[in-house]
């Protein structure tokens, strides 16, 4: 239900009901939730939602992993009370989503050999860029990279993609030629990213979130160019605003 | 007659639905996604003399029925907020604003609130002396009485717009307080700011918040701020502005009933962003539903 007052002309943020209908493992830890309802705020890859939980106080932020009309995908990981509740959602489950979160990914048309890397969950946005890159023509190699071997997913998410799984992205990275870089995962992991490889990059952040859509200003970071959010400036962010 | 409207310290409000500070940012956000003039008023991002990053991140963390928050008055200082925040403001809100100002000496709080009272879309100071993620500043000032009182003096001896004294509940007695600052002369109080809390992960066995403890807001605090109310209307005769988990039209009856005279609404904002006009859509029938024929009426009445 669209609420009275509210601006639906743009893809400004919109909070709508959403209908669960699917909610699969894909590793132990992480599972891929489907749902349904309007996506028209949704604009780019690497852009979030958040998922409102009638138990919980504060929405839950998730990069959307793939999107089409009227559906969207994420990817959950298991660390804490209200990850395992999500978990837990039978399909046919209703909840309020904001949608259309966030800068998201832009496709750089110039580049000829772009790399995707992902950080653990951290590939979930990267699923949907996969697909608008090779839709251009342009296939982008995939280096996801788990501490962990026991932990890894995800291959079978980017169809007809060389992908690489690795424990240490970084001396992965310089084995696979690339001109760009696209990347999702911790702030650590972005921050040492953009130091380390010298390709031009757009780096996708995972922080501790409150509000979502600018306001709170719970998760700011310090850049060069001032204060930034990672929820309204980012989650996307350039090596300028890093280094 | 609008059944909504109030009257606080002599500026007639539509509705008594203000969002609170630091829930709001500068209303940019807010702007995209519903009218602004729908509100009572709104009160902006704590605002200091000059520009903070504010504290270490995680500044936010999830608690039952609430959440906690360290952000640290994170703002771009005075000068900017009037350069750039406010031209922007006024071109999508029409109404008198609650300036928020925080500080970190008396001498920090009067001048930033005298360049403010230049301003002249300002309705009231909301001088906040009761944020607990500072250090040096901030609550230092809200639970002693006679620094409550200075503060107050200075901010008024440069401003003829009325000032609204934020309150903290982190105090053994919040009506010593507001009584102080009434003396000092206050035109209102708005209470309560955040109550001192926090988590521990328990996977790393540390505290979540990067400032170790932080502010608790959200419904569950709502029946603290109820108290502070009640208290200090029995206390003061300056109007109060309650704050505390508000999230329904209930709580704003509620708030009222114990003697508030305009409401705000805060981390029910960042939970719904669409809060504060669901809240003023649905008083109408709320009020029918309990034989309210006018909010203004309601101030109070608890009390007998």
């Amino acid at each position: 239900m669209i609420m009275t007052g509210q601006k639906t002309n743009s893809t400004a943020p919109r909070e709508s009901a959403f209908r669960l209908t699917e909610n699969r493992a894909l590793s132990a830890k992480v599972n891929r939730m489907r749902f349904e309802g309007d996506c028209g705020a949704i604009s780019a890859p690497g852009q979030f939602v958040s998922l409102l939980m009638p138990e919980k106080f504060l929405r839950r932020p998730f990069s959307v992993c793939d999107w089409g009309e009227g559906w969207f995908t994420v990817l959950v990981e298991r660390v804490g009370d209200g990850t395992a509740m999500l978990h837990a959602l039978p399909c046919g489950t209703e909840l309020s989503v904001l949608t259309g979160l966030g800068n998201g990914f832009t496709p750089v048309p110039e580049s000829t050999a772009p790399l995707l890397v992902g950080g653990g969950s951290g590939l979930s946005p990267l699923v949907g860029l996969a697909r608008r890159l090779s839709d251009t023509g342009t296939k982008p190699r995939v280096l996801l990279g788990f501490r962990d071997p026991n932990d890894r997913f995800g291959a079978e998410l980017f169809p007809g993609l060389e992908v690489t799984y690795a424990e240490d992205v970084f001396s992965a990275l310089r084995e696979i030629p690339h001109d760009q870089v696209y990347a999702c995962g911790s702030e650590a992991m972005m921050r040492e990213l953009a130091k380390r490889d010298p390709a031009e990059g757009q780096y996708a952040f995972d922080v501790r979130m409150g509000c979502g859509f600018g306001a709170c200003m719970g998760c700011s970071l310090r850049t060069p160019g001032g204060m930034k959010r990672v929820c309204k400036d980012g989650p996307v962010f350039r090596k300028e605003d890093l280094l | 007659m609008n059944r909504l409207g109030v009257s606080l310290c002599g500026i007639e409000l539509d509705n008594p639905v203000i969002p609170a500070s630091g829930t709001f940012g500068y209303g940019k956000e807010f702007s995209e996604l519903y009218d602004l003039d729908i509100l009572g008023s709104l009160s902006f991002k704590g605002t200091t003399l000059y520009a903070r990053d504010g504290n270490p991140l995680p500044r936010i963390a999830e608690a039952p029925c609430g959440m906690l928050n360290a952000v640290g008055l994170q703002n771009p200082g005075v000068e900017a907020v009037i350069a750039e925040e406010l031209p922007l403001l006024r071109s999508r809100f029409h109404k008198p604003l609650m300036a928020n100002v925080s500080g970190f000496s008396v001498e920090d709080y009067a001048r930033t609130c005298a360049m403010l009272d230049r301003e002249e879309q300002i309705g009231w100071l909301e001088v906040n002396i009761s944020c607990p993620n500072v250090h040096g500043g901030g609550m230092s000032f809200g639970t002693d009485p006679k620094q409550a009182a200075a503060v107050t003096r200075a901010v008024k001896a440069v401003t003829k717009k009325p000032v609204l004294m934020k309150l903290t509940p982190n105090v053994t007695d919040i009506a010593e307080i507001a009584l102080a600052c009434e003396e000092a002369g206050a035109d209102g109080l708005s209470l309560i700011n955040t109550v001192t809390a926090m988590r521990i992960d328990l996977r790393t066995r540390r505290p979540v918040l990067a400032n170790t403890t932080g502010g608790l807001s959200g419904p569950a605090v709502f029946p603290i701020a109820l108290r502070a109310v009640w208290q200090v209307y029995n206390a003061v005769r300056i109007p109060i502005v309650g704050l505390g988990g508000i999230s329904r039209a209930e709580d704003v009856i509620e708030m009222m009933l114990a003697g508030a005279t305009a409401v705000e609404v805060g981390a029910a904002n960042l939970r719904d962003p669409f809060a504060c006009p669901k809240i003023i859509n649905a008083l109408p029938e709320v009020m029918d539903r309990y034989g309210i024929q006018n909010l203004r009426e309601l101030t109070g009445a608890a009390h007998g």
